[in-house]
């Protein structure tokens, strides 16, 4: 009987081919369980062991924890619609939703976080699409006077009274009548007068909540309708409505649900 | 006796006939119009884009936003005639006003105002 054995260049790609198989399997055999544990050891409280939003602590809490089976993520650098990058997961995760109950997950380490972050993409069968790339921010422009006046221009000529208000305080006509978010729950647009915002104080962040929208909530991608420039004038405008005495330090949590939303993760972490 | 019944019978048809020819579809200064938000070639419009009414009628506009991507919710507005509503994917509106000024209005999405506008034309009787 003759053998027949793979030669040459056919022979390097099939055992390339196999090499990387086998390192697959073996990143994914480490990572899921791994991912798995950390998931169920705190985040699932909130989230819930399947991640549908409805873990035993979500009932206590104002803001509904996000489903993440539905793949559809608020706080992404991606174009509306799309996939959050693994950064832009692994930055929530680290550095929580503010002011609601999704606190810093800074008590883990950098590998845990981004052992979470792979556990996450498999509660999706979304994540199967492919991911485009980040959306660039372009540099921040000088405030002055009339960027400022600019800003106020496109903050009533892009409707954002209707839900923030005419002073941004987040009581516009649409808000006094009661909002719905994508999963029909109860939502109340940004009070842009204080900081931080849920996306943290950073200006940038809120230019990519103008420019990308928050999807699976009343807010939408403004990328079609207003250009880059027009967005930093709206952002620095938004900006100087926010007195000192209104801007929370950072690094500290803010009293409410993100209070509790501590509380719960220790009480589960401890196993209380 | 039998003809006397046939004859109010047929007088009592023809009457209902004659009003029948004579209203229009829906009660007399009614109109009820459907609007669908749609998102077509990446650009969220009402449509039909126009709407035709007579001066002094009442119209009655049902709502719908049949629009899948985000955000869920858009606006319809006529600022003439004091219409604002919001209107959530799949959760259809209603809204009545009496068209009481002859002219071409704008219709708008107040939430969005970049989205494509419609128009609502208001005839002279």
């Amino acid at each position: 009987m003759r053998t027949v054995r793979p030669r040459g260049r056919c022979r390097r790609a099939v055992l390339g081919g196999l090499a990387a198989l086998l390192a697959v399997s073996a990143h994914a055999g480490a990572q899921t369980p791994e991912g798995r544990h950390v998931y169920e050891r705190h985040c699932a409280v909130c989230h819930g062991p399947k991640g549908d939003g409805n873990g035993e602590a979500a009932a206590r809490l104002t803001t509904k924890p996000a489903d993440l089976t539905a793949g559809r993520y608020k706080f992404r650098s991606t174009p509306s619609g799309a996939l959050p990058t693994d950064e832009d997961l692994l930055r929530t995760v680290t550095r929580g939703v503010r002011g609601t109950a999704m606190v810093p997950q800074t008590h883990l380490s950098q590998a845990e976080r981004q052992l979470v972050v792979g556990y996450l993409k498999r509660l999706s069968p979304r994540f199967a699409e492919p991911v485009p790339p980040a959306v660039e921010v372009p540099p921040a422009p000088a405030i002055t006077p009339d960027l400022l006046a600019r800003g106020a221009r496109v903050y009533r000529a892009s409707g954002c009274p209707e839900c923030h208000g005419d002073g941004g305080k987040g009581d516009g006509p649409s808000a006094r009548k009661g909002m719905k978010d994508a999963r029909d729950l109860p939502i109340v647009p940004a009070d842009l007068t204080r900081q931080p915002l849920k996306r943290g104080s950073a200006p940038e962040e809120t230019w990519k909540s103008i420019a990308l929208g928050l999807d699976g909530t009343p807010m939408p991608s403004y990328a079609d309708a207003l250009d880059p420039a027009d967005i930093w004038a709206l952002v620095l405008f938004l900006e100087s409505l926010v007195p000192q005495e209104r801007r929370h330090p950072e690094d500290r949590l803010l009293p409410g649900e993100e209070v509790l939303g501590d509380q719960i993760e220790r009480q589960h972490r401890e196993g209380r | 006796m039998k003809t006397t019944a046939g004859i109010v019978v047929g007088f009592v048809l023809s009457l209902m006939l004659a009003f029948a020819m004579l209203a229009p579809a829906g009660a007399q200064g009614e109109r009820e119009l459907h609007a669908v938000n749609i998102n077509y070639e990446g650009n969220n419009v009402w449509t039909p884009g126009t709407y035709v009414v007579r001066k002094g009628e009442k119209v009655r506009f049902k709502l719908f936003n049949r629009v899948k991507a985000d955000p869920n919710v858009h606006g319809f507005a006529i600022d003439e005639f004091n219409v604002k509503v919001d209107v959530y994917r799949d959760k259809p509106e209603t809204v009545e006003f009496t068209a009481d000024k002859a002219g071409i209005f704008r219709i708008w999405c107040h939430l969005h105002p970049a989205h494509l506008a419609g128009q609502l034309v208001v005839l002279e009787k």
